[in-house]
């Protein structure tokens, strides 16, 4: 049931990274060519930096998948060798909670923002509201969330089995 | 409790808790004690969206992702063959060319190994190198472009420390075929083959013939940004296009929707990964820059040391330190903020800077205990990392020479920058 929704979101986020990509992409171009002609959008820039941040969570909860996000990994490879089995798995439980606790301080902290953002905040390029482009943060560190959450109910799944 | 709860961090960062949620927990405990708003450290986070050439990290990767997983290392591989495979050596010396090409595109992640270690292994073996001797070089060659154009650190150091990315790109040239020369001279030196290549010119113009799309790649991206006709970003928007319509439309080696979709995947994975940890190292600097602690260190280096050379010897050594226990991307946000100033009080050229750190961090990549580049070789070639640490000694050594020359000669990083 777990991997059916990891299975589910994994797709989920993909399609997003290649939405965003070839919006990039596309506007990029527009961009460049505009520009030969001496003609300029200026809202391209900022929105296509906001899609790299964007981008950002979503390489991000990829990379929890992948188990690709960098670490200091000295004691886990000596970990895996076959006799601290057992003992690898409990660490990668406490681990993972450990960076799911990480990752909901940082989903506080960009909430936070929010709030603020939503009082305080100003109009930005296209008419959109500063806190419509500062939601990108709690959206995303949401995402890792639901990504960490599921990769910590697998490992329990797991040591149950 | 403070002290005690770093030491926690510190522990399961050791333990393989990924490095931006190590600087996470340590931001928010900092700003607990300092009783800051943890809203500070989302507030910080945001800045990542206005840094002007962020664009150019996921695109340089993307671009390089597709040129790996395309045909493009077989055809680099046989042109540079055809070309210089008649020398002694030449083989070697190839493998060093071709790996420092596809370090700059790929940002040193690991995939120069895994994309042409298989390929170059075989050949070099193949041409009468030893096993040791061809490990040692392929695992080096995985880190040897990383001072060219448009390699992902030299980008990140040039968002972290404020420094022109086209200067950098500019300062990398020398130094950058420096470590190549150092290291061709060795693999030429070393050859022990018999059996040498004759030079045909057939196979040369048939080298450059397949290999005739890929060729101008680096002068799209060099010639367009020094010519002032594009910018950094603008150059990886078009290196992408260009990318794609090589591979998919020119040689037809990808398909556009069976393989561009799940090669974006694979390369955004590791644009995340990096670009999250500069999230929360932004976070992170800047705390420790408005505690001051880069003034306390300087405060601290100049009670010690007054001499520029006495410095720079000791950078290195602190630098090859960090770069045997932290990865080069985590080293830039962290470190590079905290050096900025000293370095700048001891006269030394902060472009010169950017040079010497990275190729500290460069040597990093295969110094003991976990150079990364050991562990990927490990992986991809199946043999013991000790087995590489012994075959990379040699070319760790020659390396370091090259980075003191890099060091004490600050016209080899800023001749061509006039």
């Amino acid at each position: 049931m777990i991997k059916e929704i990891d299975n589910f979101f994994n797709k989920f986020i993909s399609v997003l990274i290649i939405l965003s990509l070839t919006i990039i992409l596309s506007i990029s171009i527009i961009n460049i060519v505009g520009r030969w002609f001496s003609f300029s959008l200026l809202w391209i820039d900022p929105l296509v930096r906001h899609l790299v941040l964007f981008l950002t969570f979503l390489g991000g909860a990829q990379a929890i998948s992948s188990n690709q996000h960098i670490k200091i990994d000295l004691l886990s490879r000596y970990l895996e060798k076959e006799e601290h089995h057992y003992f690898a798995k409990i660490i990668d439980l406490v681990l993972a909670a450990t960076m799911l606790l990480g990752i909901l301080i940082l989903f506080y902290s960009s909430w936070n923002f929010l709030q603020v953002e939503i009082e305080f905040g100003k109009e930005e390029f296209f008419g959109l509201h500063s806190s419509v482009l500062v939601g990108i943060l709690p959206l995303g560190f949401m995402i890792l969330t639901i990504k960490q959450l599921l990769k910590v109910l697998e490992l329990i799944s797991i040591g149950r089995n | 409790m403070e002290v005690f709860l770093y030491l926690i961090i510190l522990l399961f960062a050791f333990l393989g808790t990924p490095i931006f949620i190590v600087m996470a927990l340590g931001t928010a405990v900092a700003f607990y004690f300092a009783q800051i708003d943890l809203s500070a450290m989302a507030i910080e986070i945001y800045r990542l969206a206005s840094a002007p050439t962020i664009l150019t990290i996921p695109l340089f990767t993307l671009a390089g992702y597709i040129m790996a997983q395309s045909n493009s290392p077989k055809r680099l591989v046989t042109l540079a063959n055809a070309s210089l495979g008649w020398l002694p050596g030449g083989v070697s010396v190839v493998s060093l060319i071709i790996c420092a090409f596809f370090t700059a595109f790929t940002g040193a992640s690991g995939v120069t190994i895994i994309a042409l270690g298989g390929l170059l292994l075989p050949m070099l073996i193949q041409q009468g190198q030893t096993e040791k001797f061809s490990l040692g070089l392929i695992t080096t060659s995985g880190s040897l472009g990383l001072l060219f154009a448009p390699s992902l650190p030299l980008i990140l150091y040039g968002i972290v420390a404020k420094v022109s990315i086209e200067k950098l790109f500019i300062a990398g040239i020398i130094p950058g075929t420096l470590l190549i020369i150092v290291l061709s001279i060795y693999s030429i030196y070393k050859n022990d083959s018999k059996t040498r290549v004759q030079f045909n010119s057939k196979n040369l113009v048939e080298g450059i013939y397949q290999a005739r799309y890929e060729l101008p790649i680096p002068f799209i991206v060099l010639g367009g940004i020094y010519s002032g006709l594009i910018t950094p970003t603008e150059a990886s928007v078009l290196t992408v296009f260009y990318v794609i319509l090589i591979e998919c439309f020119l040689y037809r080696d990808l398909d556009l929707i069976k393989d561009i979709p799940s090669i974006a995947k694979e390369s955004m994975s590791l644009v995340g990964a990096i670009l999250i940890i500069l999230c929360c190292a932004l976070a992170l600097t800047n705390y420790l820059v408005d505690e001051e602690i880069p003034m306390q260190m300087l405060a601290f280096i100049k009670e010690h040391v007054s001499n520029k050379y006495v410095f720079l010897i000791l950078l290195n050594i602190f630098l090859l330190g960090v770069g045997a226990v932290m990865d080069i991307f985590s080293a830039i946000v962290v470190v590079v903020p905290l050096i900025l100033p000293i370095a700048a009080d001891f006269g030394i050229d902060p472009i010169h800077l950017a040079i010497i750190f990275l190729t500290n961090l460069e040597i990093g990549y295969i110094t003991p205990p976990i150079g990364i580049n050991l562990f990927i070789s490990s992986f991809r070639f199946d043999r013991s990392v000790i087995e590489l640490y012994k075959s990379t000694f040699p070319f760790l050594i020659l390396l370091i020479f090259a980075l003191l020359l890099i060091t004490f000669i600050p016209e080899l990083s800023l001749f061509l920058l006039g």
